[in-house]
């Protein structure tokens, strides 16, 4: 889409303008606007803005106090005591061989019953013909009128469309800061769906937890189990974000650290010193991770002779007891009850071989009785007796205790040692000056090294922590499946329940099918959206590069990665962040189907003079696929980048200032 | 079920819930229907929702 | 003596937590210990420290008897039958359930006692102090 033309009337340093930008049938579409600092650029990107989206957003400090409405022809109307005065920007665009007619007027009355006459502004208005190469255009009022602009211009992705120099290079850092606000996220959501379908979760689940409580109001018990179970489920969506956030931090790390190691082993043999470090470093290492090894061991050792210690006296004295009773015959004998059994089915006695006389019989079925009821007692004395008579073995308990001690004594000693040797080393490299000798190599090496000490301490930190989160997830989920057995018991019980149990089942499941759509969907647009900003980023840029990758993260803000690993964004120079915000915009706009301009005020301002030509074809070879309007200074529109231009067929419009109170136009060129 | 879903539900979601659907067909159409009420815009969605989810999930206990 | 089935193991739910707190510490090495081992460590600290304490609290979290291995149940029952009369188990048997919530009561005990420990002192700390009174207890033991 494009705007073919801007129809402007008394608002700011405008009275009555119009600018064409007319596309022929040239190769190219763009259109250049040149005027001095303070006649009129920047107003006039505020115009289109205002009378697309009722709002000034370009506009610097000084103007905010101003009117909107250009304050010389209020003079005039003044002059001749007119009571009222519009503002009117009219705007055309067009898109798929369509063109529509947006108008936003501003009505003001002349107040001149004050000492001094003033402004006072009364109603806004927003129209839009839709279609007027049609005999009769369709008009918009309102929301109707705000939706098809809307369509055109998102209004939430505005800033991809509409640039000033200054934002242009510092783009990503704002980007960074605010995170976006999550407007680029928000729209792709809207644009691929998925903001419906987020709208549908959140319905489903308020009508989940209708059916939970319609399920509790007839049954009380399900609701306080209802209740344990959704507070578990938001406890772990928080521990959720809280990992998910920590993991990202320690790739981060991870990454930093990597690069800087690649870096230290690039250099290695360079000197005595960081070699004799990277040494100890790895012997240090080494006795960490077996200190930890000894500090399992020594735990385990703690908690098996807690056990063997604290019920030794116990042990003994049951054993003793168990004993006297034995050998008092106290305790009824063993009798093989299974051979009374069968004894007893065959009328033969399997000890003696004697047939069973009635007797006998009845003494046997007594003896089966006894037995049921003593050798319970009996067997779980025997019993007792075998497993208490491995428990009270303490003979090794000072020895044990001593060959850890002594293993952990060690190894602690090895790892002062090294610690101190390091420590003796880092001094003297920290002795060095920093800021004068920059390019000694061992100060670089000293900083990268103290670099990974501090990433490491970083992700240890954030590697308890993850710990901690994970095992009250572990633990929550645990909780939260017990908790749903339960419900499903008592549901279960409860068969007058089944329909709402069944809803509640199903609703669950469509959830379930719901986020993992989503989640593919943005997984997708985001990896869509990295690939095609460095493609047109690696594809515009003009000098050799060492880029590699790009990556953005879950709030659509850009990590630039150099091909030695590392993040460069940085270190780019203003050129190449410029370009690098285009081609983010331009996957932005491919990403969202947003084919529209690129309106840029000042895009050169910090451009270095050297790197003007190159950016000035990079934007010329834009202007093939989409409208550019750049709106320059003449000390911007450089002999470098008029040079560039003069190639290609373009617009150009000079704008001046007709004594200072109105902005004209000096000269204008179509192709 | 008739097809006029997936006028309103872009290919992407489509396939995703094809995939996701493969064997359960009356999932699909459920979430199809509702999509499609949530972009024909219902201010008593609760209503809505409800009747469809004890349409569908009383088919799903059939099945 | 009722069913196997019914005889528990109880534990205040606030114990519970506190144990639990050294043993899912991964760091520590004790993360694989089941509840019973964590359950067993508790009552060996109560039996130690010689007190009890009532159940009073939520009961939360159980260990039924049929998960219990014999060589626990042993040292659960061997306890018991220190602490009470020879000629009552001679006469009336052993009472397992009795046993069980006695065991439930010593290992109440056995986690208070850790409870302040823990908001005190480092893990590793603990289990330092720990072994630092079973040697003491150690060196006591035949007097």
């Amino acid at each position: 889409m494009r705007i073919d033309s801007v129809k402007i009337e008394n608002y700011r340093s405008y009275k009555d303008i119009e600018f064409n930008f007319l596309k022929k049938e040239s190769s190219h579409d763009l259109h250049v606007i040149v005027a001095q600092n303070g006649v009129g650029k920047t107003n006039l990107l505020n115009a289109i803005e205002w009378c697309l989206y009722g709002d000034e957003p370009h506009l610097g400090n000084e103007k905010e106090s101003l009117p909107l409405a250009n304050i010389y022809v209020f003079d005039e109307l003044k002059n001749c005591g007119k009571e009222s005065l519009n503002v009117k920007v009219e705007v055309i665009i067009s898109a798929k061989g369509e063109s529509h007619k947006i108008r936003r007027t501003r009505k003001f009355n002349i107040d001149y019953d004050l000492e001094k006459p003033e402004l006072v502004q009364l109603e806004e208005n927003l129209l839009v013909w839709k279609n007027i190469d049609l005999p009769n255009p369709e008009l918009l009022k309102d929301t109707f009128a705000d939706d098809l602009i809307n369509v055109f211009f998102r209004k939430d992705i505005r800033r991809y469309f509409f640039f000033d120099g200054e934002q242009l290079t510092s783009y990503f850092e704002k980007a960074r800061d605010s995170k976006n606000d999550n407007k680029i996220k928000k729209s792709i959501m809207s644009l691929s769906q998925v903001e419906i379908l987020e709208n549908i979760q959140k319905r489903l689940k308020s009508t989940l937890t209708d059916y939970k409580k319609e399920a509790g109001d007839q049954v009380p018990c399900i609701k306080k189990i209802n209740t344990n179970i959704l507070e578990r489920e938001k406890k772990v969506e928080r521990l959720e974000n809280d990992i998910n956030e920590i993991e990202i931090s320690n790739e981060k790390a991870d990454k930093e650290i990597e690069k800087k190691n690649v870096f230290l082993n690039d250099q290695k043999g360079v000197s005595a010193k960081i070699d004799k470090l990277n040494e100890l470093d790895s012997k240090l290492n080494l006795e960490q991770t077996q200190r930890d090894e000894i500090l399992k061991e020594l735990h385990r050792f703690i908690y098996d002779s807690t056990l063997k210690i604290a019920f030794y006296k116990a042990s003994r004295k049951s054993l003793k007891f168990i004993d006297k009773q034995d050998a008092a015959g106290k305790l009824p004998p063993a009798i093989d009850k299974g051979i009374l059994i069968e004894s007893l089915n065959s009328k033969n006695c399997l000890v003696c071989g004697n047939s069973l006389t009635s007797e006998s019989k009845l003494n046997i079925e007594k003896l089966i009785e006894t037995y049921n009821i003593s050798s319970a007692a009996s067997n779980m004395l025997s019993k007792l007796k075998g497993s208490l008579e491995d428990t009270i073995n303490l003979q090794n308990f000072r020895s044990d205790k001593g060959k850890i001690l002594d293993k952990l004594k060690q190894n602690e000693d090895k790892i002062k040692k090294y610690e101190d040797e390091l420590n003796t080393i880092d001094a003297t490299l920290n002795d060095y000056p920093t800021e004068e000798s920059k390019n000694d190599i061992e100060i670089k090496l000293r900083d990268a090294r103290n670099y990974i000490k501090a990433q490491e301490g970083l992700i240890k930190q954030n590697l308890l922590k993850l710990g901690e989160y994970n095992s009250n997830k572990v633990n929550l989920t645990k909780e939260i499946d017990c908790l749903k057995l339960e419900l499903k018991d008592v549901m279960e019980k409860q068969n007058i329940l089944n329909a709402v149990y069944r809803n509640i089942k199903f609703v669950e499941k469509s959830l379930k099918i719901i986020s993992k759509i989503i989640n593919e969907i943005m997984t997708e647009s985001r990896n869509k959206m990295e690939k095609s900003t460095l493609d047109y980023f690696l594809k515009l840029i003009w000098k050799e590069h060492s880029y590699e990758s790009l990556k953005l993260d879950d709030s659509y803000s850009m990590e630039l990665f150099h091909n030695k690993g590392y993040t460069c964004l940085g270190s780019c120079s203003a050129a190449e962040k410029a370009l690098l915000a285009l081609s983010y915009t331009l996957s932005l706009h491919d990403l969202t189907g947003q084919n529209s301009l690129l309106f840029i005020d000042t895009p050169l301002s910090r451009v270095s003079d050297e790197n003007r030509n190159f950016f000035a074809s990079v934007i010329a070879d834009i202007s093939k696929t989409r409208q550019i309007i750049l709106a320059f200074t003449p000390s911007e529109y450089s002999n470098e980048v008029k040079m560039k231009f003069n190639n290609i067929p373009f617009n150009k419009i000079e704008l001046a200032t007709n004594n200072e109170k109105e902005t004209i136009k000096k000269e204008v060129k179509y192709v | 079920m008739n097809d006029n879903h997936s006028k309103l539900v872009n290919s992407n979601i489509q396939e995703k819930l094809n995939d996701f659907t493969a064997n359960n067909k009356n999932m699909r159409d459920f979430i199809l229907e509702i999509f499609d009420q949530e972009i024909k815009g219902s201010a008593r969605y609760k209503n809505t929702y409800k009747s469809l989810i004890e349409k569908y999930s009383e088919q799903e206990g059939v099945k | 003596m009722s069913n196997n089935s019914d005889i528990r193991l109880y534990i205040e739910k606030k114990c519970r937590e506190a144990i639990d707190t050294i043993f899912n510490e991964k760091k520590l090495g004790l993360n694989h210990l089941e509840n019973i081992d964590r359950f067993m460590w508790a009552l060996a600290l109560g039996i130690m420290k010689e007190e009890k304490k009532p159940l009073t609290g939520a009961k939360d979290s159980f260990i039924r008897r049929e998960s219990i291995s014999t060589r626990n149940e042993s040292q659960i029952i061997a306890h018991y039958i220190s602490t009470i009369d020879e000629n009552v188990i001679i006469d009336q048997g052993i009472d397992i359930e009795e046993a069980f919530k006695q065991a439930g009561e010593y290992a109440n005990a056995g986690f208070d006692s850790l409870e302040s420990l823990i908001n005190n002192f480092s893990l590793e700390d603990v289990l330092l102090k720990k072994l630092q009174e079973i040697t003491e207890y150690y060196e006591n033991i035949d007097s």
